[in-house]
């Protein structure tokens, strides 16, 4: 496709679904939900993304498309209702706005606290969209060049940076928590011979374990384990009168904004790097180089601004690995990988082959998402915050039988619901002892390609390893592996070290 | 299948074999939990599982935490693995929901242990009746039975749940009693038909509300 017929594609799909009323409701009602999931504490982006999945299966695939960005957006913004209203972030990416947020509401600001974050997380959604139009393209034509090698090596690529950066403990658990997804993927036959691996006679188990179960049983059971067993308490709200845009304050803080959103892209790109992590980087990063960092925490624009544009920005981020590779960017999109393979569509260097324009009519989603974000985060703040004060003992409940019936509903298999309860178990524990989920969840997805890229490579290389050093791109990928995993092990970091007390002395 | 063997008569290569990736996945989680069992006894593992015991000595098995635990797990596990194809889902679910929402939001220790007991009992006797294949001959007899057990069940839960508040004498709770039978009721209410009736999705159990609901249903269709 030229450029010319890229507009005429992005724009097509940006007034097909204008002038469709059912796809437009369905966006703004999607947008909506997802503000309410990323509002009430105990609700996440993903598990909004993950419950919708079942539910538009029915769907046609741009209808669908509709619903599932319209809730990750929506829910990565309002997490920060939680956040500036009661001090309890509605998601984790919304964390680091409750440092500014709140403070702010405490002044009376709260108004003037969610315009700012309104505003700044429409700005980074369409700074994301950007880079997923430019990107996209650009790593998929690349990605086409990849061979077997390249292929098993940038698995094992996602699997190690994602356990090295959302790892809150030691790297290895991340690491551990990443081959246990391998693992996890190589239950099933086997797709080059059809061997049946760790199925013991199960014959539910032969076409391996299905990805969304196992992402819902992931990240849904252990949220729902957790806010029932510990005590949460309601918090009353600030009060709220109007949310106002604040364009000016926008306008003085352009610069920001616009880093932030590179910092949100660049995060976001990563493979398995969610959107907190976005959000605390880019407050860190605001705070270093503001002229005022002794403001940061008191209620200060910039301390909101930041982490709200980062987050949302790094939705766009987190779609380029997934269009182009099918490696998704953070959890949400993993969720997002597996509604796409159960529409068939298989996210990769072919998808513009297979499905042409594909990558633009989600750009135009995720366009016309973020002012819709907007629009609902102006006129129904207040209303929103109301939904505050439902204490999560209501409706986690209700979550777990969405859950349930969601990963039933999507293979109508009971068998999934089996694996499920395990799986969110297993997480739970996981969790409690310091492994990060998100290497996990990358792992049972990339499982079965670095499995089968493996064996496929070393078939046409006759069991030599030598295109591993012989390929560029397959050398660099090892490199980064290797050096990822040398700077990372104790005897390094204790090199580091010495080799700075020296340098000190002399 | 080893790294060289053949299958379905198919000689195969070591480098082909489906053994080849859950070797190097093996190889690299035992390496990486050495690290960290080495990694734990040198920054303070010792001492903390250590502590972690003597905090355990003190501990009832049935602590307030354990209990908490439980309250959340016996439901859903019993949902899944024993009445979800054996009960009608519209009772499954509200069995599930009448429990575990009134337990969490009444939040009063001494009523969620009673409860416990009692939800943990009901589903230790249906267990049995499966177990032994009662269950199997008392649908034969008679294809609701299944569905009557968990309306007795429910029942009873009510009872038992509105004993407690009123000798607890909490205003509260029994706002809140009235709030969680509310959201208990009208979750499946709206549930079952979206998914049956909306998205097509026949119900892993259809007894005596789910047919009930579809003679409905089809009357007002046609």
């Amino acid at each position: 496709m030229n450029i010319g017929q890229q507009f005429g594609v992005f724009f097509a799909s940006l007034f097909g679904i204008l002038a469709n009323p059912v796809q437009l409701i369905i966006l703004f009602g999607s947008v909506l939900l997802g503000i309410v999931f990323g509002a009430l504490p105990g609700l996440t982006a993903t598990l909004g993304v993950a419950l919708l999945t079942t539910l538009t299966y029915g769907l046609p695939l741009q209808t669908a498309m509709v619903a599932l960005l319209g809730i990750y957006v929506g829910a990565v913004y309002g997490g920060s209702y939680g956040s500036i209203m009661i001090n309890i972030p509605g998601t984790a990416a919304a964390a680091a706005t409750a440092l500014d947020g709140y403070k702010m509401a405490l002044r009376g600001e709260a108004g003037r606290a969610l315009g700012l974050t309104t505003t700044s997380s429409a700005i980074g959604t369409t700074f994301g969209m950007f880079f997923v139009v430019i990107f996209t393209p650009l790593i998929a034509a690349l990605a086409l060049q990849f061979t077997s090698f390249e292929f098993f090596l940038l698995a094992f690529f996602g699997i190690m940076i994602s356990g090295s950066i959302s790892c809150p403990d030691t790297v290895q658990k991340g690491w551990i928590s990443g081959f246990l997804g391998l693992f996890l993927a190589m239950v099933g036959r086997d797709s080059l011979q059809v061997y049946p691996r760790y199925t013991f006679g199960i014959t539910d188990l032969e076409s391996g374990i299905e990805i969304v179960p196992v992402l819902i049983g992931a990240f849904g059971i252990p949220q729902i384990i957790q806010v029932l067993k510990d005590r949460t308490i309601t918090a009353e709200p600030t009060k709220l009168d109007r949310v106002l845009p604040s364009f000016r304050e926008i306008g003085r803080n352009i610069k920001h904004i616009i880093r932030s959103a590179l910092i949100g892209v660049g995060i976001g790109a990563v493979p398995g790097i969610g959107e907190d992590i976005a959000a605390w980087v880019s407050y860190g990063t605001a705070k270093k180089t503001s002229k005022h960092p002794e403001k940061f925490g008191t209620g200060f624009d910039e301390g909101i601004i930041a982490p709200e544009t980062a987050n949302n920005s790094c939705i766009g981020g987190a779609m380029i690995p997934l269009l182009s590779m099918g490696i998704p960017g953070s959890p949400p999109a993993a969720m997002l990988l597996g509604a796409f393979l159960l529409h068939g569509i298989a996210p990769g260097p072919m998808l513009e082959v297979e499905h042409p324009g594909f990558t633009l009519k989600v750009s135009a989603i995720l366009l016309l998402a973020s002012f819709a974000m907007w629009i609902i985060g102006i006129l129904l703040a207040k209303q929103v915050v109301k939904l505050l004060r439902v204490p999560a003992t209501l409706f986690m409940p209700v979550v777990a039988v969405l859950c349930l019936i969601g990963s039933y509903a999507l293979g109508l298999k009971v068998f999934n619901l089996y694996l499920m309860i395990p799986m969110g178990i297993l997480t739970y524990y996981l969790t409690n002892m310091g492994y990060p989920i998100p290497p996990l969840v990358i792992g049972v997805i990339l499982g079965g390609m670095a499995d089968a890229n493996l064996r496929r490579g070393l078939m046409v290389s006759q069991g030599s390893l030598a295109p591993f050093f012989t390929r560029p791109v397959a050398l660099i990928l090892l490199i980064v592996i290797v050096l990822t995993f040398v700077t990372n092990t104790s005897m390094y970091q204790h090199f580091i070290v010495k080799f700075k007390k020296n340098k000190g002395e002399k | 299948m080893p790294l060289k063997d053949s299958y379905a008569g198919v000689d195969s290569a070591w480098y082909v074999s489906p053994a080849l990736m859950p070797l190097i996945i093996g190889a690299a989680m035992i390496l990486l939990a050495v690290y960290i069992i080495v990694y734990g006894f040198q920054h303070g593992g010792v001492e903390a599982i250590k502590t972690m015991l003597a905090e355990r000595k003190g501990k009832k098995f049935l602590s307030d935490a354990n209990i908490r635990y439980a309250a959340v797990l016996v439901p859903l596990i019993s949902l899944v693995y024993l009445n979800l194809t054996r009960i009608d889902f519209f009772l499954a679910i509200v069995l599930f929901l009448v429990y575990i929402i009134t337990v969490f939001h009444i939040d009063d220790l001494r009523i969620m242990r009673k409860l416990t007991f009692l939800y943990t009992a009901e589903m230790m006797f249906f267990l049995l009746l499966v177990i032994s294949g009662l269950d199997t001959l008392i649908t034969k007899l008679y294809a609701y039975s299944n569905d009557i057990i968990a309306l007795v069940y429910i029942a009873t839960i009510i009872i038992v749940f509105w004993r407690n508040i009123r000798a607890a004498g909490n205003d509260l709770y029994k706002k809140r009693f009235s709030q969680a039978m509310w959201m208990t009721w009208m979750t499946p209410v709206i549930l079952v038909p979206i998914f049956r009736y909306l998205l097509r999705v026949p119900l892993p159990f259809e007894g005596i509300v789910v047919n009930a609901m579809s003679l409905v249903y089809y009357a007002i269709k046609q």
